[in-house]
């Protein structure tokens, strides 16, 4: 059995303001590079599955929110 | 509905929170039934379990029965037929699935929350319902109505006859010992 097709994605770019943009970019989960493997990640669900995955549901918290 | 909910360290509390929806057309909308606290939930409890939230809602043992069905069918299953989940997600189309590593599924944890357990870990996992972030961030299912994506994978049809205290264990222990002693 074949193990699939590999897709690689090269983007240049340059960071707006530089080594510390991208490193705010980084921590606001924002940078070029995350962005990029998890839209690869979406496409291949996309591929194998026809439909991209969520998790996003009901949550509890704000009941409590006021009280802790 | 009410759900169980994780607030932090040995604070657990039934609130009440919204009700799911089917987010894509593969899923269902169980009205759960039956539920167990695994000893894994413990490891939560006791906060050893990273990516956690507060709000988040526990539990990954449970069955009920089907109240709505996503738009592709869940592979047969009709409203008001009763399942059993078990616990770990599957897409059923990636090589892990389909070589049967249904626990290493590539797919079934969000591309946003894979990213946490390949740092952790080294390697994307699979997701889990009700068990962190890290693990797909899925709303578990000590909860009144979980959503179950993926449905024509694992989910297991209870055959008329059978109580829920007969097969709530497929959703995870006799199961999973059952799949080591044939993958062993």
């Amino acid at each position: 059995m074949g193990r699939g097709t590999e897709v690689h994605a090269l983007i240049e770019y340059d960071a707006p303001g530089g080594r510390l943009g991208r490193l705010i970019a980084k921590a606001l989960q924002h940078e070029l590079n995350t962005q990029a493997r998890r839209e690869l990640r979406r496409f291949k669900q996309l591929m194998e599955t026809g439909e991209i995955t969520r998790s996003d549901g009901p949550r509890g918290g704000q009941r409590y929110q006021d009280e802790d | 509905m009410r759900a169980l909910t994780w607030r932090g360290k040995h604070d657990v509390r039934v609130e009440t929170v919204d009700d799911p929806h089917i987010l894509n057309p593969r899923a269902i909308i169980l009205k759960v039934t039956a539920t167990a606290i695994c000893g894994s939930d413990l490891h939560i409890y006791d906060s050893f379990i990273p990516s956690m939230l507060p709000g988040d809602i526990l539990g990954h043992e449970f069955m009920g029965e089907v109240v709505e069905v996503g738009k592709a069918g869940a592979g047969g299953l009709k409203v008001g037929d009763r399942v059993v989940v078990p616990f770990n997600i599957a897409c059923g189309a990636c090589r892990p699935c389909k070589t049967g590593q249904f626990a290493d599924c590539d797919n079934s944890n969000p591309a946003d929350k894979a990213d946490i357990s390949e740092v952790a870990y080294g390697h994307g996992v699979s997701g889990i319902f009700g068990y962190s972030h890290m693990i797909g961030g899925y709303a578990g299912g000590q909860a009144e109505l979980v959503r179950v994506p993926y449905s024509d994978v694992e989910p297991i049809k209870v055959p008329g006859g059978l109580s829920d205290e007969q097969v709530l264990f497929l959703s995870d222990i006799s199961r999973r010992a059952g799949w080591r002693l044939r993958t062993a």
